[in-house]
């Protein structure tokens, strides 16, 4: 089928910014010698849990996130074409679209380059939600798998942050700017809005994003932060991928299709979604495929809202259990920590590894190793508590006694650390699909030329 | 019989939000596939059973034809990131699908 217009080409150079150190000029040269239109990298927003968003800290290496910003830049510079980069430090905060601006401008100026930028913010008040919530816009009919949001929630969040789509982000472009750093973004949207400010249509254009936003995870081998090039076309989306060791195949796309979503027919964002029952995947040579027949719809305007609040102070202790005696009498051995911690008001979590700590109750095989760590979590009010809870149990440990036991010298084998303090530790607080009058307006957009002019 | 970890390309387990896991058995090739569909391995019942939970905590099973694909999606025990979390991002949580039996 000859397409109606020449294909959008989409350069997907990372789905983490920053995760690791960035491997020197492996695919990314390759995929710029592509011309693609726009150079778009999704920095990492896999669910990471509570704490770096509770605690605004953080989430990667600050060294590496600046040498990847810094190839990205380099190559959009070299090509002359726009950069978009979202969910700025794996949360999106305010301060890590900042830190993102900052480490922009830092590079402008060692290169003499004025970058004009957008910097799109994404955290929301409390009133502001709470607001939302009075006007029914937060039912449990709209986020049915956790409890309906309520004010007490949002008073208990430290940090809320609105997930945008692509409007704010097409928008930015549209106004001129040439670097887009956007807050908290649902990862398609990155992509989807770079190309339909580049004239795709929405379905072809959503479709790339969702196959774009982990870049190298859409081809095999299992290869992270790797570049891709996407041409999207009128009915459709071409994927290549430029690790030469790389191709693209209908079942690496398929995966790629499914990747943490509850289904790879329906992709739900905001303002729309997109519909791939009706989708044809055909490998076209040994390494690129091309999948034609994506519909979007669009829907009632409504945003996911993340939240994050603190629930105490956290401590570690680790223990390592070698006598057979002692691994098989864990359960009243550990119970009773657990009862002696617990009424000192401390919280606590007991994990067994070698035994079912990385599946927990669900776990099947009912095979104990020769031998086993003990890790205990206490979760307390204040650090100095949580501190107390943790020792507390390294010390029942050590203490232990249980049938056949043998030794007098200790029931368990330390590390240096008696307690491993964890500082602040965070819980979803919320987590829920908000209706919003306009897709836009919650989210705050500077344009800032970042950098010097030489 | 084969075990599903024979005949699957691809067994992985990652988050869908922090309150779902999903599971995603891929193959090569849509005979194979058709081979597990046709057989009914992979169902409500048959991941439930796996993992000793309820049913009802298997929140969807989907054939993916167009992609030679299955997905399954659970509920949390608990929200990703509690105290007490062992895998942040539910990436090793699918080994009992690998001894699923193929006839």
């Amino acid at each position: 089928m000859p397409f109606q217009q020449a294909p959008v080409r989409l350069l997907a150079a990372t789905g983490a910014v920053g995760f690791t150190p960035p491997d020197p000029a492996r695919s990314f040269d390759a995929a710029l010698e592509m011309s693609p239109d726009a150079i778009v990298a999704d920095a990492g927003s896999a669910d990471i849990g509570p704490l770096f968003l509770g605690a605004d800290v953080a989430y990667n290496d600050l060294e590496w996130e600046r040498l990847d910003l810094e190839r990205l830049l380099d190559g959009a510079q070299r090509l002359d074409v726009p950069l978009v980069i979202g969910s700025c430090g794996g949360t999106g905060t305010d301060r890590a679209v900042d830190s993102y601006a900052e480490m922009v401008a830092e590079i402008g100026r060692r290169r003499g380059v004025a970058y004009p930028c957008a910097l799109i913010y994404s955290e929301q008040s409390a009133d502001w939600l709470k607001g939302r919530l009075r006007d029914g816009a937060a039912t449990s009919e709209i986020t049915p798998l956790l409890p309906p949001l309520s004010a007490e929630e949002v008073d208990a969040s430290d940090h809320l942050v609105g997930v945008m789509g692509a409007q704010p982000i097409l928008a930015a472009l549209e106004r001129g700017a040439r670097v887009v750093l956007a807050g908290r973004a649902c990862d398609d949207a990155l992509f989807a809005a770079t190309a339909m400010w580049a004239g795709a249509k929405p379905g072809p254009a959503y479709l790339a994003g969702k196959l774009l936003e982990n870049a190298s995870l859409v081809a095999e081998p299992f290869v992270l932060r790797e570049s891709v090039v996407a041409d999207i076309e009128d009915d459709g989306v071409v994927l290549e991928p430029m690790l030469a060791i790389q191709r693209c195949t209908r079942s690496s796309v398929a995966a790629q299709l499914m990747y943490e979503r509850g289904t790879p027919f329906e992709q739900s964002g905001p303002g729309g979604v997109l519909d791939l029952r009706g989708l044809e995947i055909e490998e076209l040579d040994d390494r690129r495929v091309a999948l034609r027949g994506p519909v979007y719809r669009e829907t009632a305007p409504a945003i996911k809202v993340e939240g994050a609040g603190k629930v105490g102070y956290r401590s570690l202790s680790i223990a390592g259990c070698r006598d057979p005696k002692m691994v098989a009498a864990l359960d009243p051995v550990l119970a009773e920590v657990r009862e002696r911690v617990g009424a000192s008001g401390a919280e606590v979590a007991i994990s067994v590894f070698g035994r079912d700590a990385v599946m927990g109750p669900l776990e099947p095989v009912k095979v104990t190793g020769h031998e086993v760590a003990v890790v205990v979590e206490t979760v307390a009010p204040t650090q100095e508590q949580a501190n107390t809870a943790a020792l507390l149990s390294k010390r029942m440990l050590f203490s232990a006694r249980y049938p056949g036991q043998k030794q007098s010298g200790g029931s368990i084998a330390s590390t240096i650390d008696e307690y491993l303090e964890a500082g602040p530790t965070y819980r979803w607080t919320v987590n829920h699909v908000v209706d919003v009058p306009d897709l836009e307006a919650p989210f705050r957009t500077e344009l800032r030329e970042l950098g010097t002019p030489a | 019989m084969a075990r599903l970890a024979e005949l699957a390309k691809e067994i992985s387990s990652k988050n869908a939000g922090a309150f779902s896991i999903t599971f995603d058995i891929v193959f090569d090739d849509p005979e194979t596939y058709g081979r597990v569909k046709d057989a009914k391995v992979i169902t409500a019942e048959s991941v439930a059973a796996a993992y000793g939970m309820p049913v009802d905590d298997v929140l969807a099973v989907i054939a993916f034809d167009q992609g030679n694909a299955f997905k399954v999606a659970v509920r949390r025990t608990r929200p990703s990131g509690s105290v007490g979390e062992t895998d942040v991002f539910g990436a090793q949580q699918y080994a009992p699908l690998l001894d699923f039996e193929v006839p």
